[in-house]
Formats: C-alpha cells, structure tokens, sequence
C-alpha cells in the first residue's frame, strides 16, 4: 500500500497552542500566580506537543489540524470551523447572560447586606425597594461651607456639617 | 469507481496520489459518502479514460 505523505504544514496548531499558552502563562505570571503560570506552560508544550504530532497523521483530523489537504478536507475544515465559531458564540451569549445575572444578584445582596449593616445609613440606601431592583445609589455627602465646629465634649453629632442629616 | 480501479489494479492510496488528493477521499468517494467538485470528477474521468457520467450515476431520487 502506497503511504500518501502528509501534506501541509503541521507546525500551525502546535504554533497557535504555543503561542497563545505562552500569552497566557505570560500574563498569569504577571499577574502574580507563577505557580499557576508554570502549570499553564506544561500544559501548553504538552499540547502543542501533541498537535504537532497528530497533525502529521494520515488522517481527517490530521489534516483540519494542519494548514492543507485536499478539498473534502478543506471543507471539513470549514465546516468544524464554522460550527465552533456557533459554540463560541453560543457560549458567551451563555457566560453573558450568567454574568449579567450574578452582577443583579450580587449587587441586590451588596445592597441588602449593606443596610443590615450599616443601621445609620441614609435611608435611600436601605430602601427595600432598591434593594430588589439590585441599584445602588450613592449619596454625596454634603460640603460644609465652613469647617465643621468640633467640640470634643460634644461628641459625634458636633463632626457632622450643620444641616446634614 | 471502485470496480474501475479495481480493475486496473490500483490501491486506493495509488490513486489518491495520481489525483493529488488523500486516501479518504477517495474512500468517502466509492462509499458514496463524499460528492466530489467537477474539477476532481473530471480529473477521476481523464484517469480512467471514461466520461464523467459514464463514472458518476446520479441517484433516481435526486434527478
């Protein structure tokens, strides 16, 4: 049986895997877990490893792995690349919609944690009602016109700017 | 397709190379499984020495 060689450069998944492994690891460590950045790097140079080596197969896989092949590979190419750019979006549609809930949920519980908390906050801010609808507004707190007296035997209430309440 | 290149004693492999296309294409070709573009059903034709329709038989359901 005639082995029909490979055609194609096999080196383009390997090279995709390597270099954006690299990218990533790269910015881990950056970003200060080098022990997660040394694990992103063996993972990547084994599977840059593992393409290189499965792209010079014989194969249909091969072949979508490497840049070449005949046109039924070609097609089979585009074909797998259209249907994991539909997964991609899918996915973040999905991851989209899951943050943008989270975000509603976490904000709601920040507010109503808030209010339970914090006893003599204003009462716009430990409104129920603003609350579930997960906004939170921020009041300015007022500029005193002249330095607020201080009275030490006072207490408390003399820091406060006159008028502020 | 098959019983031609059977007939002239060709592997698939032999005539996946003389065409410049893989082993599995011409595999997915005789099962049926793979239409190929005019360009490599004419190129298939030429190599057999027949014509294209003498080599490809639409189906009944299809025409």
């Amino acid at each position: 049986m005639t082995h029909v060689m490979a055609r194609g450069h096999r080196t383009a998944s390997a090279a995709v895997l390597a270099l954006g492994g690299g990218a990533l690891a790269t910015a881990t460590w950056v970003g200060g877990d080098h022990i997660l950045s040394i694990g992103l790097i063996a993972f990547y140079v084994i599977a840059a490893g593992l393409a290189y080596v499965w792209a010079g197969r014989d194969s249909d896989v091969g072949a979508i792995m490497r840049v070449g092949g005949d046109e039924r590979q070609r097609r089979l190419d585009r074909d797998a690349t259209a249907l994991s750019g539909l997964a991609m979006g899918l996915t973040a549609i999905a991851g989209a919609i899951v943050s943008a809930a989270r975000n509603h949920v976490t904000l709601a519980n920040t507010a109503s944690s808030a209010s339970s908390a914090a006893p003599h906050t204003p009462s716009a801010f430990s409104s129920s009602s603003v609350a579930a609808k997960g906004k939170l507004r921020l009041r300015t707190r007022p500029r005193c016109a002249s330095p607020p007296p201080y009275d030490r035997a006072a207490g408390q209430e003399a820091r406060r700017c006159p008028g502020f309440a | 397709m098959g019983e031609l290149r059977a007939a002239r004693g060709l592997s698939q492999g032999e005539l996946a190379s003389a065409l410049g296309v893989s082993r599995q294409t011409i595999n997915s070709i005789e099962n049926g499984r793979y239409l190929p573009s005019l360009p490599l059903a004419l190129d298939i034709a030429r190599n057999f020495g027949e014509t294209v329709e003498a080599i490809f038989i639409p189906d009944q359901e299809e025409t």
